[in-house]
């Protein structure tokens, strides 16, 4: 989805947009996948009532949008070779990410996961900004078959991801650096007012929304 | 006097417009969107004695014109509360501010209390006896009218402030609780918290609710608060402060006729960061569309049918 308007509240790759649709009480959290001068670009799955009635919007519809929301990645602690992982849906915000690291001289590693071929997407887009890119798909319809732990390169000094919890419990026990993780929770406001997002970390109770969705490494703490 | 100011149990109001406590944390949130010193007060995030994580997530479900939450009264505690939140709020907001405040035992309500009334920026003190979310708490206080008066008659003893009690909906008869908390010496009522409600996701047959219940809230609760508003103000001789669903101008406006003083306005702050600033911009229009000179002058305003 792509998207006209006053994007200047969007600071760092990571964060997200609330959308109110018609009909919903709630809005809609969605990640950021770009954004180019006034132009926002928006990538989400349909998983339900919400994201069926956005994908049916005409060209032309006007949204109200909350923007510049949650803290998005830490790009001071990426070393020169940052690695980048992406799963399903966790892909979008890989992109800005990835294309504001190449913009500061990094040598960027890109793994995307995804079930199957039909699944994957912007494996050309990550290529066409000069990463190095990998593609798992669980059946082995397209690129690596397996997980995205099944395609980590050799060499990174740091990583960032964005996934699915099982994907984010294997890279923490496969990856060799620290890094960042982004979370997803069911929301309530989005911008930090109703507690409904909470989680306990090493540093103190954070909202999702709010102190998150990017949490670091260190500070996770891993339940079953 | 200015067309919308209202005296709340003797302190003045510029507007009858009041965020709800959980929606609104301690201000400071929203003062970043606007500039919060338009409401007449808000009633900040419930507080307890000793901190809170409260329950596990998901405490978000979407209903059909409204939200079930879970929270369980997440907050840092009464302590933390007084020495970091309340100066972040009173550096944004610079008139008398609600206490809100829930426990889980008599003494719990009476110390919390009893802390926050030596705050100065504290106006009145809204006691929640009506947490859904919480086990051996909360509700389970504003459920039987004897509770209630205790939780009143112990917190009255250790404030001169106003008490304001907050009364729970998932009740019989609401009226004899207001009643015994008036009995007790409760300066006004505050009503409706949440309804208690379920959502199941088809998907995994599991309540979409990590704790099962949760409190429902939001327009489609309208209604059924107006009711009870209505109920409760024309059986006791202390102010009322209506809450439940309320998202516009024209809901404030049924409120105050249905007997509310002043009205608080929940979820619609978490779906819409300046719902409250627009309603109180909204409302001279408003008054003027129903020929309403004076807020004040429509209290309790319902005309028999």
């Amino acid at each position: 989805m792509l998207l006209h308007g006053d994007t200047s509240a969007i600071i760092n790759a990571g964060e997200f947009v609330n959308i109110q649709l018609d009909g919903f009480y709630l809005r809609r959290p969605i990640s950021v996948c770009d954004v180019e001068g006034d132009v926002l670009t928006l990538i989400y799955k349909v998983v339900g009532k919400g994201t069926q009635a956005m994908c049916e919007m005409p060209k032309g519809t006007q949204l109200r949008i909350l923007t510049g929301l949650g803290n998005g990645y830490d790009l001071s602690l990426s070393g020169e070779a940052p690695l980048l992982v992406g799963g399903g849906v966790g892909v979008p915000p890989m992109y800005l990410l990835a294309k504001r690291l190449l913009a500061q001289g990094k040598k960027v590693s890109v793994v995307l996961g995804f079930n199957t071929a039909d699944e994957v997407f912007y494996e050309d887009e990550f290529k066409a900004l000069g990463c190095d890119v990998q593609v798992t798909t669980v059946d082995g319809s397209h690129g690596v078959k397996g997980f995205v732990t099944d395609a980590l390169p050799e060499h990174y000094t740091y990583f960032y991801t964005c996934g699915p919890m099982p994907m984010f419990k294997a890279l923490n026990k496969a990856v060799k650096t620290s890094g960042q993780f982004s979370f997803e929770e069911r929301m309530g406001c989005g911008f930090g007012a109703c507690m409904g997002c909470s989680c306990k970390t090493l540093t103190g109770n954070k909202r999702i929304c709010k102190d998150g969705p990017v949490l670091k490494k260190e500070e996770i703490i891993w339940t079953d | 006097m200015d067309r919308l100011s209202v005296n709340l149990c003797g302190i003045e109001l510029d507007n009858p417009v009041i965020p709800a406590s959980g929606t609104f944390g301690y201000g400071y949130e929203f003062a970043e969107i606007y500039d919060i010193n338009c409401l007449g007060t808000f009633s900040f995030k419930g507080t307890t004695k000793d901190p809170r994580f409260g329950n596990p997530t998901p405490r978000i479900a979407e209903c059909t014109a409204g939200m079930i939450n879970a929270v369980g009264l997440q907050n840092p505690g009464v302590d933390k509360v007084i020495a970091e939140e309340l100066p972040k709020l009173k550096a944004c907001f610079h008139k008398p501010v609600m206490a809100n405040v829930s426990g889980f035992s008599v003494e719990d309500y009476a110390y919390t209390c009893e802390r926050l009334d030596k705050e100065e920026q504290v106006g009145w003190l809204e006691v929640n006896v009506s947490c859904p979310n919480v086990h051996g708490g909360g509700m389970s206080f504003g459920t039987n009218p004897e509770a209630a008066a205790e939780v009143t008659r112990a917190v009255k003893k250790v404030t001169t402030k106003p008490v304001i009690i907050k009364l729970s909906p998932n009740v019989t008869d609401i009226v004899s609780i207001a009643k015994a908390c008036e009995e007790a010496g409760a300066d006004g009522i505050s009503l409706i918290n949440t309804l208690l409600g379920m959502r199941i996701n088809l998907r995994t047959k599991q309540p979409i609710i990590r704790n099962t219940m949760g409190g429902f809230s939001g327009p489609a609760i309208f209604p059924v608060a107006l009711r009870m508003v209505y109920q409760v103000a024309h059986s006791v001789s202390i102010p009322v402060v209506g809450m439940g669903g309320v998202s516009t101008a024209e809901d404030v406006i049924e409120m105050m006729l249905a007997g509310a003083t002043a009205v608080e306005v929940g979820a619609q702050n978490l779906v819409n960061p300046t719902a409250c600033k627009e309603i109180i911009e909204n409302l001279p229009a408003v008054m003027d569309q129903y020929h309403i000179n004076r807020l004040n002058e429509i209290i309790g305003g319902v005309k028999n049918g």
